[in-house]
């Protein structure tokens, strides 16, 4: 029964030699995995300024309504309330850019009196104008990649005439466009 | 034994502050070595340089720390408790224990130690320390102090006997009650450690119940009973406790050499050279303490008492009988 | 269908009319009126030996209630359930209680009567579970009596110190030995326990109402939140309930990935509950070393799905990202080293002569009680029943078309059984893991299938599954064609095994009630789930308390 005692102590003699404890920040070369932080590690939000276009897609998919979408007149702002994220990862996987990730970052917290001074990642895309009426519709980018995903997918028999109806269309409101439909004179269907 | 004069006074005096710092520096190697044993790292022994602004150059006073830091809160007393005795039990504790330490030797200089009944003297007032333990859970109105310190008083029953036994087959061997006649007969000859193993390890196994450390901690059992007789103790009062311990574990170990190995002092060197010595042997032992502190889990209540009279109080017997039939048989070597 | 034919055929003699059968779901059910209730269950848990998992009542408006008594037969035929359905008027919501035929039923039946306006008469113990017990109406029983005063108040633990002879002692809310809040007001000769009342409710979030207002998908991860140790294991069940309402099989690969993240949870939690266990008898060392040994565990979390805990891998239809190539080689290497550590662990808890000592003879269950009482999961195990969800209702790839393994019992039905239980059911995931991950090496396939619209769903109701680190957990989940479930009901392993605890506290000293509490693995997380709380009017609203109306005062 003593055995186990034995066994005991060269387990224990055995760690005082390698604590396992280390200095923080954990450094990768200190003492291999048990430190490592890995790289698919779900921290803090980083968008990437040229592919996230605003399109909105991960304020609806998000799994606590963390990610929240405000348009001022000029451009319109994503914003991740690090409070409330749950760090699940969907509006990552939903983007269809690939313009958001989830770096292993994880120091984020910061001084404040209540729950909505947490820290939040924000990302700006300036917003378009309607030529006829000088609304804001939707941000530049995201109607240059609808473009560019239309040319990619269409059938090539139609890609002339459709370019051609993006062209005229895209410098419109929905409002502008389904009032001054009959004047633009380029839908295949219309007979004229 | 003459008039103490003031030269005597004021080194008795000095001698409990020693001793509280080598308590402090016992408890803090109780807590690196079981730290390192379990892969963590314990209060640090040389603080790295980006830290030294904050933390200085070393945390070896830890302990100390800890104290102040009580010492500046307030203290709650429970409404339902009885007061006096709630607020005075540490206190008659810390005075029993500085008492204590200064009549402990610490590395063969202690004044007082050459009182003829010194060894007494030390085991009594000891027992103060149990004793403010067990009012003072029980004066605490919680449950978990009633029944605290009914297992300190349980408890209590197991470690005094091999220690007292112990201490007296050692007092016999020397053929003396005070601890400065022990040493002496001891500078002579070999030490006690050599000549009487069996008492040696009855003391030590007695001295582990008495410091509360595992398999023995039972009165201060964390998941069962909060922590036992302390646990509607804080602040002020809580460091006066603290103190104690402190105290104790300086008493405990340095009585320990005191009787076993000579007080730290080298045959064939002088007596300066035992003030390294004292300190050296004094953290070994803590070391093997420490040991059994890491390696086990704790006790139950009476599995303790029973283990406690099955081992230490039948080595302690055959100790004493050992000691006599020594002194018997022997003659020359005392 | 072979077997359960002839079950069916059996119950259909026995009690008369046709059963609604749903397959796919392979669950039968039976609609009766409250009359019959009792002589049915009778007949089930007498003869039939069948199980009682759980008692849900769904509230349906103007339609009245529904109650359902899940009956499970798993043991005579794989997956087969047994559900009674019972309707009651809204105006005149009583049924009858089978807490004396089926002991099981007793706390399902006391949650539900919080829950709902439904009442269970003759029910031996009418308390609350989860609100307190004076609030917001004191409910007559006898066992009151013991434990509260004469206005129904729990009286304040001060003047216990006084009465040394028979004391009540609070072990809880907030004690060392808990690591989540409980309150066990035990009760005293001396150090011998005579009686102990457990009384649950502290984690309460409300868990069960927040499934109503999400979606199926977003309901996923908020499964995975209702425990923070068996994060998977929620997600699996829930996702079991939901797949079969949608008629989905998942592919090959889905499944194994499944199963991995699974008993990888499975090692994490034994590994946790030794170091746990370790604390509860003093022993700080073994704490420090399993939770170590743990550590590598976390880290192929890490490395395959992203998160240490909350994996958040499963969605319906499927796994959202694969585990292939490079991946499956550092994490074969990280179980290598944790089998080691965990060898190592095993050996000292076997051949250390204290930790023997702690742990033998105390806290018995023995098998009859254990079958009665409906104990799952390890304690049921240690006692020496062959209870295991992965086999009698496979899911994943758990089924013997995918992975070989033995279910691990002993006979001791002591605490020792449930550490040996615990400690083998390591070693016996690490087997089924390393099939898993060759499997996984060598197959290739897609991960994921499409999810079904909600308004095509095949039936209205599912029962889901799986085998948590605890024990048998089970997820009933009620559609209405929307894309938001209409009810959810959970029945955690927990629930089950925290109603045992008097049974096995009693005659057993203080020192060694922590670690008979702590033997049944109890995870407050996953027992508390209240769903509405009420204001002072005590109407069924949900207007959240303010704190002065849940103070104790005194």
């Amino acid at each position: 029964m003593k055995y186990g005692v034995v066994k005991l102590t060269k387990e224990l003699l055995r760690n005082a030699i390698h604590p396992v404890t280390v200095n923080y920040p954990a450094k990768k070369e200190s003492l291999g995995a048990l430190t490592e932080i890995a790289d698919e590690s779900r921290g803090k939000h980083r968008f990437d300024e040229i592919k996230c276009v605003g399109c909105g897609a991960c304020t609806i998919v998000c799994s606590s309504s963390a990610i929240t979408e405000s348009d001022s007149d000029l451009e319109r702002t994503l914003s991740v309330e690090i409070g409330r994220c749950i760090f699940c990862g969907r509006c990552r996987d939903i983007c269809p850019e690939k313009g958001l990730e989830l770096t292993p970052e994880f120091e984020m917290s910061k001084k404040g009196q209540s729950a909505n001074d947490c820290i939040k990642v924000e990302h700006s895309v300036p917003l378009g104008t309607c030529d006829k009426c000088g609304r804001t519709t939707f941000p530049i980018g995201q109607i240059e990649a609808v473009r560019k995903r239309v040319n990619e997918k269409i059938d090539p028999a139609n890609l002339v005439i459709v370019n051609k109806d993006m062209e005229i269309f895209m410098r419109y409101c929905p409002d502008c466009r389904r009032t001054a439909s009959y004047a633009f004179k380029t839908h295949p269907r219309k007979s004229y | 034994m003459e008039l103490p004069s003031t030269i005597s006074i004021a080194s008795s005096l000095f001698l409990p502050i020693v001793s509280f710092f080598l308590g402090i520096i016992y408890g803090y190697e109780i807590r690196k070595v079981s730290a390192r044993l379990q892969s963590r790292r314990g209060p640090w022994l040389l603080v790295p340089k980006s830290l030294r602004g904050t933390l200085g150059v070393t945390r070896l006073f830890q302990p100390l720390y800890d104290i102040i830091k009580l010492l500046c809160k307030e203290s709650l007393l429970p409404s339902t408790s009885t007061k006096g005795l709630f607020r005075s039990s540490p206190y008659i504790a810390l005075i029993c224990v500085i008492v204590a330490a200064a009549f402990t030797p610490v590395a063969t200089y202690s004044h007082l130690a050459s009182f003829e009944l010194s060894l007494v003297v030390i085991l009594y007032l000891l027992l103060g320390v149990p004793f403010a333990f067990i009012l003072g859970g029980a004066a605490s109105a919680s449950p978990w102090g009633v029944i605290g310190s009914q297992r300190e008083a349980e408890l209590m029953l197991g470690y005094e006997t091999p220690l007292v036994i112990a201490a007296f087959s050692i007092a016999t061997m020397a053929d003396s009650l005070s601890v400065q006649k022990i040493i002496d007969v001891q500078a002579t000859r070999l030490p006690f450690l050599l000549l009487n193993p069996l008492a040696a390890v009855a003391f030590l196994v007695a001295i582990i119940g008495k410091l509360h450390l595992k398999p023995f901690d039972v009165p201060e059992a964390e998941v069962e009973i909060v922590a036992g007789p302390v646990t509607e103790y804080g602040g002020r009062l809580l460091a006066i406790i603290e103190i104690v311990k402190t105290f104790l574990i300086a008493i405990c170990v340095g009585l320990f050499i005191a009787l076993f190995l000579a007080g730290g002092l080298v045959p064939g060197y002088e007596k300066l050279f035992s003030i390294p010595t004292f300190l050296l042997e004094g953290l070994l032992i803590v070391l093997v303490m420490t040991m059994i502190h890491t390696l086990n889990p704790r006790f139950r209540i009476d599995q303790a008492l029973i283990w406690y009279v099955r081992v230490p109080t039948i080595l302690a017997i055959s100790g004493l009988v050992w000691a006599y039939a020594f002194r018997h048989f022997f003659p020359a070597f005392i | 269908m072979g077997h359960s034919e002839d079950i069916i055929n059996e119950l259909n003699q026995r009690l008369g009319t046709d059963f609604e059968f749903k397959a796919g779901t392979k669950i039968y059910w039976f609609y009766t009126n409250r009359e019959r209730v009792r002589e049915i269950a009778k007949y089930l848990t007498g003869e039939f030996k069948a199980r009682l998992i759980h008692v849900s009542v769904i509230d349906r408006g103007l339609n009245g209630y529904e109650v359902i008594y899940h009956y499970s037969l798993d043991h005579l035929d794989q997956y087969v359930h047994f559900n009674v359905k019972v309707q009651l008027p809204p105006e005149e919501p009583e049924i009858e209680s089978i807490s004396d035929i089926a002991p099981e039923a007793s706390w399902s039946e006391r949650e539900m009567m919080e829950f709902t306006p439904v009442r269970f008469i003759d029910h031996p113990d009418p308390r609350h579970l989860w609100l307190p017990y004076e609030w917001p109406n004191a409910v007559e029983s006898e066992k009151c009596e013991h434990f509260v005063d004469k206005n129904g108040k729990l009286p304040f633990a001060a003047d216990t110190a006084q009465k040394l002879e028979r004391s009540l002692i609070p072990l809880g809310p907030y004690h060392p030995l808990l690591i989540e809040g409980a309150y066990f007001r035990v009760k005293l000769n001396g150090e011998t326990i005579t009686d102990v009342d457990v009384k649950l409710g502290w984690n309460h979030r409300g868990i069960m109402k927040l499934f109503e207002g999400r979606s199926y998908s977003r309901g996923v991860f908020l499964a995975e939140r209702v425990c923070g140790i068996c994060n998977v294991t929620h997600t699996t069940a829930y996702l079991n309930a939901v797949e079969t309402l949608g008629g989905i099989e998942i592919p090959d690969r889905a499944r194994y990935i499944r199963t991995l993240m699974a008993e990888l949870e499975r090692i994490h939690s034994h590994l946790l509950w030794l170091g746990v266990a370790g604390d509860l008898i003093g022993f700080k060392t073994l704490f420090m070393l399993s939770l170590k040994a743990r550590e590598q565990v976390l880290d192929i979390f890490e490395s395959l799905t992203g998160s240490r805990r909350a994996p958040a891998m499963n969605l319906i239809g499927g796994i959202r990202k694969d585990v292939k190539g490079e991946v499956i080689t550092k994490t074969n290497r990280r179980l290598q080293t944790m089998k080691k550590e965990t060898a190592k662990l095993i050996e000292i808890v076997y051949n250390h002569p204290l930790t023997r000592k702690r742990l033998q003879d105390i806290g018995k269950l023995d098998l009859f009680t254990a079958k009665n009482a409906g104990a799952v999961g390890p304690t049921a195990r240690a006692s020496g029943w062959k209870l295991d969800i992965r086999q009698s209702s496979p899911y994943a790839a758990y089924g013997p078309e995918y992975t070989t393994w033995d279910i691990v019992t002993d006979e001791g039905g002591d605490v020792w059984s449930r550490t040996i239980v615990r400690l083998k059911e390591i070693l016996v995931s690490a087997d089924i893991l390393v099939q898993c991950l060759k499997a996984l090496d060598n197959t290739t396939g897609p991960i994921s299938i499409e999810a079904a619209d909600p308004k095509n769903f095949k039936f209205n109701e599912a029962l889901g599954k799986a085998e948590a680190p605890r024990g048998e957990l089970v997820y009933y989940v009620v559609s209405d064609g929307s894309n938001i479930p209409y009810s959810v009901r959970i029945r955690t392993p927990s629930f089950r095994n925290n109603a045992l605890l008097p049974k096995l506290l009693r005659g057993h000293t203080l020192a060694d009630a922590p670690i008979i509490i702590g033997s049944i693995d109890p995870c407050y997380a996953c027992t508390d789930r209240i769903f509405t709380i009420t204001d002072s009017g005590a109407k069924k609203n949900s207007n959240v308390a303010t704190s002065s109306q849940f103070t104790w005062s005194q």
